[in-house]
């Protein structure tokens, strides 16, 4: 049999040029059809011929599955240049974000104390996106812990801009500092909501973390900035955490009743069953 | 005082210790010799070995950092035990000797019980998983068995391999750029979502490890593998489709349900020298099988089987996935760190199957006195994990399921045997024409 396939193989193998890979692929398509004729004789098939027949009708149009193999081999270097290309965008991009640095700071456009964030802020943008990528990547394979590791990352290096944005911009404004403790507030929503989209277990516990630490921060910025007054503003995370552990405590008493609850079952015989209306209700 | 030697605990002695939440660490050997062992031969043999191998007789300490073996003193005493027992009680002393686990801390790694009964000795061994696996495990026998014979003709010199316990041995067949590849390979191969399980009671008070055993009888297995030879099918192939099988049934799976069961490979395939390279050590590997739904015959899940497994046999890194991750986590993290990080990762299978394969009894014969029976499998794995592990000799095939469990459990997998013997018989019978 192995001869008869290496034979086909021979023939067929004719329409293209002979390369080396074509050669792995015709040593590869042998053992393909050997294992299929493996399995004809496993499953209860004894002619050999008709073993034979179907190996080679299991490889489908094999002439239109070599010539294209052989297409795919000439593109291979095209792909190649894509890859070439990329890199060199990249490669292009980082100089001209450096040339625009240089031009703007050495003619005195943008002052050599702001530019630098030209390309601080190009890593930081550079930092973000590969950040998403990767937890939208991860995210697919329906594993939710890195991505909203990555994601959390990506929010602070994006607060991190804001804040220099806003150094350069308006010089160093009253409470700028402010801005890491909404981004803690922020970041910790954010993460919060995507808990509750990928349904995390912890998502109940998370709650109730995020309004105390949120309501803590919060309080402490209205605090310093005069907005509310230390006392009574206390109460806004003393509230927080009695509320908090209220959403706790519902969450556990709702869970349990969910639990004790009798079980329908689906194969019990219908009350309406003895008479017609079974039929006719829906 | 002296100070005592250290060793390294090398990635697999690690990771072994890792898997004593899985399983009890132990690899367990029993041969049936037709006559008495020499045991003062034997007892200068034992010691010998232990001398040359020394993390057979060090205790393993925990480390937050990084854990560590202690050399330890000891005597023959602590490793071999001789006993004379009545022919009736000889499977119970057995079952209770194999069943028992070394503590990490003891100072020796490995223990031997003679059972002399009627004339003839009963060889039993235990060993820490840490120390070898069962590629090892064999070869360690054979070498017992050499080096006894060599002693007891005046020669008492004990050869042993004595290299690096080192994991990344299994790189040394491949040539530079394989070599970079197998070392990038991070691919997590534990991550299977596979739920079935074995069927096992809950945990109960009255659980305790047990060994079960069922054998093929020589005929069978003879007409089981000559089939198997028609097709082109090794016996691992062969026994998975089975195994696959009668799980189906036994499990009462539904039938189109996918299943995976890991088999355990012996990456010394990979190693330059094989079985005789490096030191005595751990390097086991997992190749996954995976069926999506049962076939209505054992030919037709045999089918499934291969189409499964060809995907394993034909990648030349079969078995080094993962290496390079825990490598990573054991190099970057300290221990204690490594430890939880890799048990998050790392999804131990609920279904295995260990083929440990042939046992030469030609060469584990003392000094010309031949095994007629013997087995060895793998660890007492815990609820709800299980494995079959698989031994030849002198033509009959040993199955073994060593779990901890009770009565009730040890019924289980009695009747599961009765299924997979089936199975073969019913295999046999459908492939008369090629037996």
């Amino acid at each position: 049999m192995t001869e008869r396939f290496k034979k086909y193989l021979e023939e067929a193998f004719h329409v293209i040029p002979p390369t080396k890979a074509a050669m792995d692929y015709r040593k590869a398509t042998l053992v393909t059809l050997e294992e299929y004729a493996q399995d004809c004789r496993i499953k209860g098939v004894t002619d050999e011929d008709a073993i034979y027949n179907l190996a080679i009708e299991s490889l489908g149009d094999f002439k239109a599955t070599l010539i294209a193999f052989n297409d795919d081999l000439t593109n291979k270097p095209k792909r190649d240049l894509k890859k070439t290309l990329v890199k060199s965008g990249i490669a292009c991009a980082v100089l001209a974000i450096i040339a625009v640095y240089l031009a703007l700071s050495a003619t005195g456009v943008v002052s050599w104390g702001a530019s630098w964030l030209i390309l601080v802020g190009a890593i930081l943008l550079t930092g973000i996106a590969v950040l998403e990528t990767i937890a939208v990547k991860i995210a697919k394979r329906r594993t939710f812990i890195v991505p909203r590791l990555a994601n959390a990352c990506a929010l602070i290096l994006a607060f991190v801009l804001a804040y220099l944005l806003a150094l350069i911009a308006f010089g160093n404004p009253r409470y700028s500092y402010f801005t890491f403790l909404i981004m803690v507030v922020s970041v910790l929503g954010i993460d919060l909501i995507l808990a509750y989209l990928t349904k995390s277990k912890l998502a109940i516990i998370e709650t109730v973390l995020y309004l105390i630490i949120a309501a803590a921060l919060i309080y402490v910025m209205c605090g310093i900035s005069g907005a509310l007054a230390w006392h009574p503003g206390w109460l806004l995370p003393a509230c927080a955490a009695i509320g908090g552990i209220g959403i706790a405590v519902f969450a556990l008493v709702r869970k349990s009743q969910k639990k004790n609850a009798p079980r329908v079952k689906k194969n019990e015989i219908a009350p309406t069953a003895q008479d017609d209306s079974y039929y006719t209700e829906w | 005082m002296a100070k005592k030697q250290k060793l390294t605990a090398e990635l697999w002695d690690k990771m072994q210790y890792l898997f004593r939440n899985y399983y009890d660490r132990m690899v367990h050997a029993v041969l049936y010799y037709d006559g008495l062992i020499d045991v003062a031969i034997l007892k200068d043999v034992l010691v010998g070995t232990t001398e040359k191998v020394p993390v057979l007789h060090s205790s393993f300490h925990d480390s937050v950092i990084n854990p560590y073996w202690v050399v330890e003193d000891y005597s023959v005493n602590d490793i071999l035990t001789v006993k004379e027992v009545d022919k009736a009680l000889l499977e119970i002393e057995i079952e209770n000797f194999i069943t028992q686990c070394i503590p990490v801390t003891d100072n020796v790694q490995f223990r031997m019980a003679i059972f002399n009964s009627e004339g003839k000795s009963t060889l039993c061994m235990i060993v820490n998983h840490m120390c070898f696996d069962g590629g090892d495990f064999k070869y360690f026998l054979k070498r017992l068995a050499a080096n006894y014979t060599a002693a007891a003709n005046g020669a008492p010199i004990i050869d042993i391999k004595t290299g690096t316990r080192s994991y990344d041995q299994v790189y040394t067949k491949l040539d530079d750029e394989d070599k970079e590849i197998a070392r990038n390979l991070y691919k997590n191969i534990s991550q299977v979502k596979d739920a079935h399980y074995f069927p096992l009671t809950p945990d109960s008070d009255q659980d305790k490890s047990m060994i079960n055993r069922c054998k093929i009888d020589a005929e069978t297995f003879s007409k089981f593998r000559k089939i198997g030879k028609h097709y082109g099918v090794t016996v691992n192939d062969l026994m998975l489709a089975v195994y696959m099988h009668s799980l189906y049934e036994y499990g009462e799976y539904p039938a189109t349900d996918t299943v995976t069961i890991p088999c355990m490979v012996d990456l010394r395939r990979h190693i330059e020298g094989g079985e005789t390279a490096g030191g005595l050590t751990n390097h086991t590997g997992f190749m996954q099988c995976s069926v999506e739904g049962v076939g209505k015959n054992i030919n037709e899940t045999l089918v499934k089987v291969l189409q499964s497994v060809r995907k394993s046999k034909h990648d030349k890194f079969m078995g080094l996935y993962s290496l390079p991750l825990l490598k990573l986590a054991y190099t970057i993290l300290p221990y204690y760190i490594s430890e939880i990080a890799i048990k998050i990762g790392y999804l131990n299978p609920l279904i295995g199957m260990s083929n440990i394969g042939l046992l030469d009894p030609e060469a584990l014969s003392l000094n010309g006195l031949k095994p007629y029976d013997g087995f060895m499998t793998g660890a007492v794995k815990y609820k709800p994990y299980m494995q079959l592990a698989l031994t030849s000799m002198n033509g009959e095939l040993t199955m073994t399921i060593a779990i901890r469990g009770n009565h009730e459990d040890r019924l289980g997998v009695q009747k599961f045997f009765e299924i997979i013997k089936k199975n073969i018989n019913q295999f046999i019978e459908d492939n008369a024409q090629y037996a």
